[in-house]
């Protein structure tokens, strides 16, 4: 529940802050400046991407039990 | 490149309803929110099945092709994210998803929806990869620790398969030559337009 | 009593005593398939009507009914209504109406009073009427851009300002086409309550369409308070703007009982509606402004001028001379209470 809390107000925040990127963003396209939003910590476009999962010892694990020994 | 994919082996599903719990749990899902469910189909019937359905992560998404402020992505392994950052909470993505998998919490206007949530393969969203940022946002990112969906790893009967589309399907495969029946991969037919021949 | 909870107490354990004994007599591999009879995904998918929304459902724990729906194949409709027959529909309807405006123009030009204006005014809309009018306009301007950035926005206006932008944008829009829509609601009840009696269809429409309205001919048919053309305007707005509320709240306050399948109606026609509603508004607004000499002061002063209401509205001027002579005022007027 307090969880929840946060969120709203993370919400509220987040709903100002797109008021305000939305008119930076919109008097930066004049000057022909790509803009990013200035997020806690955004990936790239690339970085958000790219691949996670990897074959590790755990995910073997996992498809092993799951397969008849 | 590894194709991530679920697979929910509906004989095999008990209605634990543990998958559900544990999405809840992982990913600090907000109340009334599920980003997973277990359906009952013909329930009490001769032949009843309980399938667990979340997000699939479909091919050409259909979520991704109706929203209007376009802030889906696929990641390379074909997990569809999406950022709750340009997320507006208009709702097309709820009505062109096949699996009911978007949902919305009640906190804007008239109590209409705020911006969507939904399963993210345990896959975190566009912000850094395990931040608190992105726990709170979009929970969990058990891909990037090398680990797969909770709901999936936890599965008291090994229903509910997750991972590589081929490694799963070979397994689900060959636990249906051994004993002999399978109800076939739910809902794969409409994800990623194939099916699991058995 | 206390027999029969012991007894109830006892049962499950003679069951799982009869289970365990069970096994043993029936070991032999027999070749029972579970799936033979078991609920078959592509049959219940076969099973639905295509082009329904009916979805392929069970029970659920959980307390929302909805996520009982597994699968919802009409989303794949929805999609192609979206992303394709809306913007189809809507681009041909806009772009075409805007065309035949200009082609209109170049052709028959601006039209004016032929007589030249009087210098006398006659009352045509009040301050009530012409405040509800402008209520709907100013509501429905905002709510047309809001709702034709949801459709073409991601197109038009995403590539050139950025993700971050037109997402604040739109955001904002959403809220303002969430709260503008009550006084466009408003407006509608209004005019439709003020004007509905004046806006009875009837054969004399007929005849004023079959003269070319005066904008196609030459000279003016005879009209009423409001002429064919007007009435096609006032019943397209109440009745479009009462399907565009019903359909938009739908969407908005969403009744626990509408499901999946009402939804994605509402939003078919709330778009589909909504699109063709701008683009008989731009004629409205065309044939207000530069379409016509003396159109205009009608909504803006809300006093026209004699000479144009006789071209347009003469059976309306000879009813208005007769019972209120007082509206007529101006220039070289007879004294008021002739």
């Amino acid at each position: 529940m307090a969880k929840s809390k946060t969120d709203t107000t993370l919400d509220r925040r987040g709903f100002l802050k797109g008021i305000g990127t939305g008119a930076a963003g919109a008097a930066t396209v004049a000057a022909g400046v790509t803009t990013t939003s200035p997020a806690l910590a955004a990936e790239s476009t690339t970085d958000k991407k790219k691949a996670r999962y990897r074959e590790s010892a755990h995910v073997k694990k996992f498809y092993a039990t799951n397969r008849y020994l | 490149m590894a194709r991530m994919k679920f697979l929910c082996d509906a004989d095999r599903c008990i209605e634990c309803n543990a998958c559900v719990t544990a999405c809840k749990n992982e990913n600090d899902v907000p109340w009334g929110i599920n980003r997973r469910r277990v359906v009952t189909i013909n329930d009490g019937k001769p032949g009843e099945r309980s399938v667990s359905m979340a997000c699939m992560h479909c091919t050409d998404a259909p979520c991704a092709a109706v929203c209007p402020v376009d802030c889906f992505y696929t990641t390379d392994d074909a997990v569809v994210l999406h950022s709750k950052e340009l997320c507006i909470g208009c709702g097309y993505c709820f009505y062109a998803c096949p699996f009911g998998a978007p949902q919305y919490p009640k906190t804007a206007n008239f109590g209409s929806r705020g911006k969507m949530d939904k399963c993210t393969y345990c896959a975190g969203g566009p912000e850094a990869d395990n931040t608190k940022a992105e726990y709170v946002a979009y929970g969990a990112n058990r891909l990037a620790e090398g680990k797969l969906p909770l709901c999936a790893e936890m599965c008291s009967t090994k229903s509910l398969l997750a991972g590589d589309g081929e490694i799963i399907a070979q397994i689900y495969k060959e636990r249906v030559a051994k004993r002999g029946y399978g109800s076939g991969a739910w809902g794969w037919k409409t994800a990623y337009k194939e099916d699991i021949a058995t | 009593m206390t027999l029969t909870t012991s007894l109830r107490h006892l049962l499950p354990l003679l069951a799982l005593a009869a289970l365990l004994a069970g096994p043993a007599a029936a070991q032999q591999p027999t070749s029972v398939n579970p799936t033979a009879s078991s609920v078959k995904e592509k049959q219940l998918l076969d099973a639905l009507k295509p082009g329904s929304t009916d979805t392929v459902s069970g029970r659920i724990s959980i307390p929302d009914a909805r996520a009982g729906n597994l699968i919802q194949p009409a989303g794949k409709e929805f999609r192609t209504f979206r992303q394709e027959t809306l913007p189809t529909v809507g681009g041909y309807a806009i772009v075409g109406m805007l065309l035949l405006l200009s082609l209109f123009y170049l052709i028959r030009g601006r039209i004016a009073i032929s007589t030249g204006p009087s210098g006398q005014t006659i009352l045509r809309f009040g301050s009530m009427s012409r405040f509800a009018h402008w209520l709907s306009a100013v509501s429905f301007i905002a709510l047309g851009l809001t709702g034709l950035n949801l459709v073409f926005g991601k197109t038009l206006l995403l590539p050139i300002i950025g993700p971050d932008a037109f997402t604040g944008l739109t955001q904002v829009g959403k809220f303002v086409h969430n709260y503008v829509s009550f006084a466009f609601a408003l407006g509608i009840i209004l005019m439709f309550v003020m004007w509905v009696k004046d806006n009875v269809p009837s054969l004399r429409d007929l005849r004023w369409f079959a003269q070319g309205g005066g904008l196609v001919g030459l000279g003016h048919p005879p009209a009423e308070r409001f002429n064919g053309g007007q009435k096609i305007i006032f019943w397209s707005t109440v009745l479009g703007g009462a399907a565009l509320a019903v359909s938009g709240y739908l969407m908005m306050f969403k009744p626990i009982e509408i499901a999946i399948g009402g939804l994605q109606l509402a939003t078919v026609i709330h778009g589909l509606v909504g699109l063709i509603m701008v683009a008989i508004i731009f004629a409205h607004i065309y044939i207000g402004s530069v379409g016509m000499e003396g159109a205009f002061d009608a909504m803006g002063k809300g006093r026209v001028d004699l000479n144009w209401a006789r071209e347009h509205h003469s059976l309306w001027v000879d009813r208005v001379a007769k019972s209120r002579p007082k509206d007529i005022s101006g220039g070289h007027a007879p004294a008021p209470g002739e």
